[in-house]
């Protein structure tokens, strides 16, 4: 008797577990295949693989091609549906091939070549351009061109921005970055020789303002030198005076932004500075409004550094392009020249203390008096050299370091 | 052994239900509020269908100078496409022109090769590269072409209306042209194109580029851009930086009124995949339709052709256009919130491109 019952309750609750296993396979059949919509599609694309047009009529193609519209909210099915009737009346009508559609005319020439800032460094050229083809995640501030070897190479230097593991959020959360990417004579792109080297120590996105041979000379915004032998594909060890300077113009470039004197909101990228004959400095710095990335500015100060620094003039311009940061790339005599962040080149004269070129779309700039700071004037190649002179950037030595790698 | 093997189905029934019941977890949506998702997991019989990747197309940015910038070489390029694709073809294939540009009050675009030229030279060679297309691929084929411009630079900024006036007059035109007789919309249809990435530019500028294209434009616009340091199941606090872009508008620009997203599928680690996933379900509970995404933009062959894609790192970006598919689609169709509109109808993904430098490659 008992085995018996206990046989019957046993095969009772089978039953129940089967019946509710099916139960829960048809609810989640229903929950997990979506309900079919009479062959439609929430996005553009055709259903299946077409049969030869031939053997189906235009209404049925096309509709394979368009299936997608049934699905789409109202705002958005208008325009498909018109599509869809398109691409039928054209099928319907006898192939327009042979029977051709007059060749549009060309617009009245509006291509022109872009006159990009460069100068000869080493065996290559700077392009003072943002431009590549590297997506938003880098920042890239310029590039050099060379050909070494029989291959064009182009190095690409600014910064990427790194993931919450290796910085994001932290100071410098766009660490410098250089991008080598390498063609052959006939301009093929070589994959396997091109590649990304991070500098030795995060200071920040980096720039190259020099090149002996194919050494590259970089620097962050603070001044930290790097150099990048292109050959080698590494970062060297050297020992570089900091910050690297140049003599352009009637003046020194220095490639730092810890420009001797400071403006409250004011970021410098580098200055360039000349003594004139009656023993007054004009000091150039370039720049743009600290936490606003977008601006642009350039500051200008006279003073007389052998009478207590004293200031006769300070002014400020501001750009009007929200263009970015400004920095000077070159000289003629007392004319500078600048470029944005985003490419936009300027031109100033220091002697009239004006801008005598601006970007298409830029509003004149005006200077405003401004009040400077002497921040220090001991580690400033500056208070070394009172009368302009061309630091030589020493020729670094070819110790090879470890790339940095910003991975955990 | 009767009991045994009885014993041993109720077991095997057993472990059958067990298997098909759903498991809860919770998931942090936004650094405001936590919301209690639920994760169902399914028997392998009632999961969500498998689709296997679309073929992938090719899809090129433009870096010719200026001597190449011709109506006839696009010409080229389209019949070097349509020669290659096979009968019953279809697909979607972007034409990245470059950064917008401004002289005087011209508007224009600034290639890869640092070329400028106007939105006229534009529409003329995209005339050009779908006549070569039509001319020359099999009489059932069918192509897309994305015309294409970035949310780049300070004349994006300063101007985004007038570039998105002027990107969809463009499109009008060119829908004009094709379906002037002889019409050519039996096999050719056209739609405009931003790479929009939230590194580049706010949201502001790029809402008005696109309200302006689409009170101008005939046709929508597809969004292959990023959604770059939005946050994903692993962070879920991080939020699009640095320019303050929130997640409902960068849903409104990829996916709003006469936009599709084709979002950029870069990363190895499925980073970029779950960023979107994400993205799709917080918009789903916020009460809107998840994202009907078209499919997934890759890079691979760019990354082949010229590096910096971190190759071999964590974070590397060059994802084959079959993984960049893949990690979007698995992520969206685990789950019905992401994986089909509020309607029940089912989000398939159709198109897979990946972009190159080589404007005659057709194949990855």
């Amino acid at each position: 008797m008992k085995p018996n019952l206990f046989h019957g309750i046993g095969k009772l609750f089978s039953i129940m577990a089967i019946m509710l296993f099916i139960g829960l396979f048809i609810l989640l059949s229903i929950k997990s295949f979506p309900v079919s919509q009479d062959n439609t599609a929430a996005y553009p694309g055709p259903k299946e693989v077409l049969a030869t047009p031939t053997l189906i009529s235009p209404e049925s193609l096309c509709d394979q091609w368009f299936s997608y519209r049934k699905g789409l909210p109202e705002e958005k099915r208008a325009i498909v549906e018109e599509e869809y009737l398109n691409c039928v009346n054209a099928r319907k009508t006898p192939s327009p091939v042979g029977i051709e559609k007059a060749v549009p005319s060309a617009p009245p020439g509006g291509i022109n070549e872009l006159t990009l800032v460069s100068r000869p460094a080493g065996i290559g050229t700077i392009l003072e351009t943002s431009l590549s083809p590297l997506n938003s995640i880098y920042r890239i501030i310029n590039q050099w061109h060379g050909d070494i070897d029989g291959m064009q190479i182009v190095v690409y230097a600014g910064g990427r921005r790194s993931d919450a593991e290796s910085g994001y959020g932290s100071e410098q959360p766009w660490p410098g970055i250089v991008v080598v990417a390498v063609k052959d004579s006939k301009g093929n792109y070589i994959g396997e020789k091109g590649g990304e080297f991070w500098t030795p120590q995060n200071a920040g996105p980096v720039r190259i303002v020099d090149a002996i041979g194919n050494q590259l000379m970089l620097v962050a915004q603070d001044g930290t030198p790097f150099v990048f032998d292109v050959t080698a594909r590494q970062f060297l060890a050297e020992k570089m005076t900091s910050p690297i300077s140049r003599s352009i113009g009637t003046g020194t470039l220095v490639e730092s932004g810890n420009a001797p004197y400071s403006l409250a909101g004011f970021d410098s990228m580098n200055y360039w500075y000349y003594d004139n004959q009656d023993l007054s400095r004009i000091l150039v710095m370039a720049g743009g409004e600290a936490n606003n990335p977008k601006s642009g500015m350039l500051v200008i100060a006279v003073s007389f550094p052998l009478k207590n620094s004293e200031f006769i003039q300070a002014l400020a311009f501001n750009t009007t392009m929200s263009d970015g940061y400004l920095r000077i790339v070159n000289a003629d005599g007392e004319k500078l020249t600048l470029v944005s962040a985003d490419d936009l080149v300027y031109e100033f004269d220091v002697a009239s203390m004006q801008f005598t070129s601006l970007p298409s779309g830029s509003s004149v700039i005006t200077g405003k008096p401004i009040k400077l700071e002497i921040i220090s004037t001991q580690s400033s190649p500056m208070s070394s050299s009172p009368t302009p002179g061309f630091t030589m950037t020493p020729r670094p030595t070819r110790t090879l370091l470890p790339t940095y790698n910003p991975y955990p | 052994m009767r009991n045994f093997k009885y014993r041993m189905s109720n077991i095997a029934l057993m472990l059958m239900i067990i298997s098909a019941l759903p498991i809860s977890s919770t998931m942090a949506i936004d650094s405001q509020a936590t919301i209690t998702t639920t994760h169902y997991v399914y028997l392998p019989i009632v999961m969500n269908r498998y689709n296997s990747p679309p073929p992938t197309t090719i899809s090129h940015y433009i870096s010719w100078g200026q001597s190449d910038l011709t109506y006839q070489r696009f010409y080229d390029m389209g019949k070097t496409l349509g020669q290659s694709v096979p009968s019953g073809f279809w697909g979607y294939v972007i034409l990245q022109f470059g950064q917008p540009w401004k002289e005087g009050q011209v508007y224009k675009i600034r290639d890869y090769a640092y070329v400028t030229m106007t939105i006229s030279d534009v529409e003329y060679f995209t005339k050009g590269y779908l006549k070569g297309f039509y001319d020359y691929s099999p009489s059932d084929a069918f192509l897309i072409t994305v015309v294409g411009l970035t949310n780049q630079g300070s004349y994006f900024y300063n101007d985004p209306q007038g570039f998105g006036y002027a990107w969809g007059t463009m499109i009008s035109n060119i829908v004009n042209w094709i379906n002037t007789p002889p019409s050519y919309a039996g096999k050719l249809a056209i739609a405009g194109g931003i790479d929009n990435e939230l590194g580049w530019n706010n949201a502001n500028k790029s809402l008005s580029w696109k309200y302006a294209y689409i009170a101008n434009a005939s046709r929508f616009y597809l969004y292959y851009g990023n959604c770059d340091s939005c946050p994903y199941e692993d962070q879920p606090d991080w939020s699009p930086e640095p320019l303050g872009w929130t997640l409902e508008q960068v849903y409104e620009m990829s996916n709003g009124a006469s936009s599709y997203a084709l979002p950029q599928i870069y990363r190895t680690d499925r980073q970029h995949a779950e960023q979107w996933y994400y993205l799709s379900l917080y918009i789903y509970l916020q009460g809107q339709e998840p994202i009907g995404f078209m499919g997934s933009l890759t890079q691979w062959s760019a990354c082949s052709e010229v590096g910096g894609c971190s190759s071999g790192y964590p974070d590397a970006t060059d994802n084959t256009p079959g993984q960049g598919w893949e990690q979007l689609w698995g992520e969206i169709s685990s789950y019905p919130r992401t994986s089909q509109s509020r309607m029940g109808i089912p989000f398939d993904l159709p198109v897979s491109t990946d972009i190159s430098w080589n404007h005659w490659r057709v194949t990855p």
